[in-house]
C-alpha cells in the first residue's frame, strides 16, 4: 500500500456544493472528473457516475474508497481485500455492467440470476423449496406463457420465512393463440407470517377475448376473473381467516367477484384473470406465488418461465445474522432500520444495503429463526427485548455496543431476558467515551 | 473532563465533570428556554448512541482548542421527538433545505441543511431561537465555523 500510494500525485477533490448532499461530485477526486465545469453540475454529475459507481466514499488519505467494510482501489482496480469466493479481489465480478454491487457492503456485488422453464402442469416443488427454504430469496420472478389470450400478472410482496427475508415479485405473462383458451393463472398468494401484519390485496383486469377454454378457471369464483374474459375485478382488505370483501365487476364476463373466504382472502383468491388471458396483480406474495403463478399460466398449454434473483455472496442460508438499526457496518446481516439510508455509517444518505424496513420494536423474523443479532448505538425499548428474545435462536447470539452509562443496565435486561453467558468490556472511544460492548451467548437447548 | 447521562426525575440528565463554566449540560425534555439569552451551541444528541456522544466531546474540545467563549450546551434525548419543540417549525425540520430570513433584531437567517434524520443536532441559538442548525457527524474544521457563528452573534 504505502510503496504504491507513494507514485500517486496529490490529490485535489471536487468541493462544489460542499454542503449538500445532492451533489454526486462531493469530494470526488478532481482527476477523475477531467475538465469538469463546476458551473454545471448537471454535466458533472454525468461525468463522476463511473466514480460513484456503487456509491462509494473517496478516502484522500489512503487513496481508496470505502465501501462499508471493505476499500476498493480505483488505481488497481480491485478490492485490497479478499472477499471469498473464486478470486474474491474482483469488483463487481469483473462485470460492472451486468453486475451490481449492493449498497456499500462487502458483498462483492453480485446477483445470481437463474432461469427456469417450468414443464406445463407440472410445479415444480424441487425449484421452490430449493429457493424457499434456503432462506436466499430476495426476488422472484415468474413468466408464464399460455396459449390463447395475452395477459400479465404481477406480483409483489414480501417474504418472511423463518430461513429469510426478502423481497418477492413475481410476474406471469400469458400469450399464444394456438389453443382456445389459455389461462393466464391464478395467482396464489400469501404471508407465511401473519404476524408480521403485512397488507396484502389483489385485483386483476381480464383484458382480450376468451373462447372458451380448455380448462375453466375463471368459472371458479374464488379465482376470480372471467370466464370468457374481459372480466375486471379487484379484491382488497382480509385478514388470515378471509374475512376480506372480494368484490369486482365482471365487464364482459361471466363470472367474477363475490364474496372471498380463505386463507388471506383476496391473496388467495388471487388477482387472476381467467380464460382469454389477462391482467393480474397481486401483492402479499411469496416464492411459491411466483411458481404457482407461471405454473398456471402455463396450464393452457404454453411455457413458464421462472426467474429467480437472490444475494450470493455471504449470505448464508444456515446462518441469519441481522442487525437493528444497522446501516451496513456487518456485510453478512440483514440490516432491521425503519430509515432507507445511512445516517452515521459512511457517509450519509446512502441506501442502506440488505434493507428490512421494520424497527427492532417489530422483526420480521419467526420465532428462533435467527442466529446471530447485532445492536449497536440504537435505542433498547422493552419491545426491542421481547422481539430479540423471540427470534433468536438457541445457541445463538448477541452482539451489544452502547454509551456505557446508558446502556449497562438496558444490556443487563437483555441478558436476563434470553439468559446464557454475557462477555463484557468497556472500550474508550478516541474521545473518551465509554463504550460498553457486550456479547451475549444462548445455550442450545 | 468529560460528562456522563444519569437518568433523574424520568429524565436523562447530563452529568458535567471538570469542565469550563461555559459549558451547561440540559436535560431531555428541556424546554429550548433552558439555555437562557445569549447566544450558545447547542448539541443535542441521543443518550444511546456512542458516535453522537463523540460528537458532543468534540465540540467542547473544538471549543477549548480554540479558545472561544461560547456557551456551549449539552442536550440529551432519547426520542427524536424530545428535540422537535428546539427547531424552528415543521415546514422548516430537518431534511428540507430551508434558508429564509426570520424577522425581528437582526434579520438573522435560518439555514437548516444537511438530511432528514442524521444525528446529532447542532443548533446556533439566540435568545432562545434557533438561527443556524446542522445534523450530523461534524468535522472539527465545521464545527469551529459553527462556534464562530454563534461567536460573531453576539457582537
Amino acid at each position: 500500500m504505502a510503496s504504491s500510494q507513494s507514485l500517486r500525485p496529490a490529490t485535489e477533490l471536487h468541493s462544489c456544493h460542499r454542503r449538500s448532499w445532492s451533489c454526486q461530485l462531493r469530494d470526488t477526486p478532481l482527476e477523475f472528473l477531467g475538465d469538469t465545469n463546476e458551473s454545471n453540475p448537471d454535466e458533472a454529475a454525468l461525468l463522476a457516475v463511473p466514480v460513484f459507481y456503487a456509491g462509494g466514499e473517496w478516502d484522500a488519505e489512503a487513496q481508496l474508497y470505502v465501501m462499508g467494510g471493505r476499500f476498493y482501489d480505483p488505481y488497481a482496480g480491485r478490492w485490497v481485500t479478499d472477499g471469498g469466493g473464486e478470486n474474491g479481489y474482483k469488483f463487481a465480478d469483473n462485470n460492472p455492467v451486468r453486475e451490481r454491487v449492493i449498497g456499500e457492503t462487502v458483498y462483492s456485488g453480485m446477483f445470481d440470476d437463474y432461469s427456469y422453464y417450468l414443464n406445463p402442469l407440472n410445479n415444480d416443488p424441487g425449484v421452490g423449496g430449493y429457493f424457499f427454504g434456503a432462506g436466499k430469496v430476495l426476488g422472484w420472478t415468474a413468466f408464464a406463457a399460455g396459449s390463447a389470450g395475452a395477459g400479465i400478472i404481477y406480483g409483489a410482496g414480501v417474504l418472511t420465512t423463518a430461513a429469510g427475508y426478502g423481497t418477492t415479485t413475481a410476474y406471469a405473462t400469458a400469450t399464444g393463440g394456438a389453443v382456445a383458451g389459455g389461462t393466464a393463472a391464478a395467482m396464489q398468494t400469501y404471508a407465511a407470517n401473519p404476524n408480521a401484519g403485512l397488507h396484502e390485496y389483489a385485483f386483476g383486469v381480464g383484458l382480450g377475448a376468451g373462447f372458451g377454454g380448455l380448462l375453466p378457471v375463471g368459472g371458479f369464483a374464488d379465482l376470480g376473473g372471467s370466464l370468457l374474459g374481459g372480466g375486471i375485478e379487484a379484491a382488497a382488505g382480509g385478514d388470515f381467516y378471509g374475512n376480506g370483501l372480494q368484490f369486482g365487476g365482471l365487464v364482459g364476463g361471466i363470472v367474477g367477484g363475490g364474496l372471498s373466504n380463505g386463507w388471506r382472502a383476496v391473496a388467495w383468491q388471487g388477482g387472476g384473470a381467467a380464460i382469454g388471458g389477462g391482467v393480474g396483480y397481486a401483492y402479499g406474495g411469496d416464492a411459491s406465488s411466483a411458481l404457482l403463478g407461471a405454473n398456471l399460466g402455463s396450464l393452457g398449454g404454453g411455457i413458464a418461465q421462472v426467474r429467480y434473483q437472490g444475494l450470493r455472496g455471504r449470505f448464508d442460508p444456515k446462518r441469519i445474522v441481522i442487525d437493528i438499526g444497522g446501516e451496513g457496518r456487518h456485510a453478512d446481516a440483514l440490516n432491521v432500520n425503519p430509515f432507507r439510508v445511512t445516517t452515521t455509517t459512511g457517509a450519509p444518505g446512502r441506501p442502506i444495503p440488505n434493507h428490512v424496513p421494520f424497527d427492532g420494536k417489530r422483526l420480521p423474523f419467526g420465532d428462533r429463526s435467527v442466529d446471530i443479532i447485532h445492536l449497536e448505538n440504537s435505542p433498547i425499548r422493552p419491545d426491542t427485548i421481547a422481539e430479540i428474545k423471540r427470534v433468536l435462536r438457541p445457541g445463538g447470539e448477541i452482539r451489544l455496543v452502547g454509551p456505557e452509562d446508558v446502556s449497562a443496565s438496558l444490556h443487563q435486561q437483555i441478558a436476563d431476558a434470553v439468559g446464557g453467558r454475557v462477555f463484557q468490556t468497556t472500550v474508550p472511544t478516541r474521545h473518551g467515551v465509554p463504550a460498553l460492548y457486550t456479547n451475549i451467548i444462548v445455550p442450545a437447548r | 473532563m468529560g460528562f456522563e447521562i444519569i437518568m433523574g426525575n424520568d429524565h436523562y440528565q447530563v452529568k458535567l465533570s471538570d469542565e469550563p463554566d461555559w459549558v451547561f449540560g440540559l436535560q431531555s425534555g428541556d424546554k429550548i428556554a433552558s439555555v437562557g439569552t445569549g447566544p450558545c451551541l447547542v448539541v443535542a444528541f441521543s443518550v444511546w448512541s456512542t458516535p453522537d456522544r463523540e460528537e458532543a466531546y468534540k465540540a467542547i474540545e473544538v471549543a477549548k482548542t480554540q479558545g472561544m467563549s461560547v456557551r456551549v450546551g449539552l442536550l440529551p434525548y432519547d426520542f427524536p421527538e424530545e428535540i422537535e419543540a428546539w427547531l424552528p417549525s415543521q415546514a422548516e425540520r430537518p431534511g428540507a433545505v430551508v434558508s429564509e430570513s426570520t424577522t425581528a433584531q437582526g434579520a438573522v437567517q435560518v439555514n437548516i441543511s444537511q438530511k432528514e434524520q442524521a444525528s446529532p443536532v447542532w443548533l446556533a441559538v439566540q435568545d432562545g431561537k434557533p438561527f443556524e442548525i446542522r445534523q450530523g457527524s461534524l468535522k472539527d474544521g465545521e464545527i469551529a465555523a459553527l462556534l464562530s457563528i454563534v461567536e460573531e452573534s453576539a457582537r
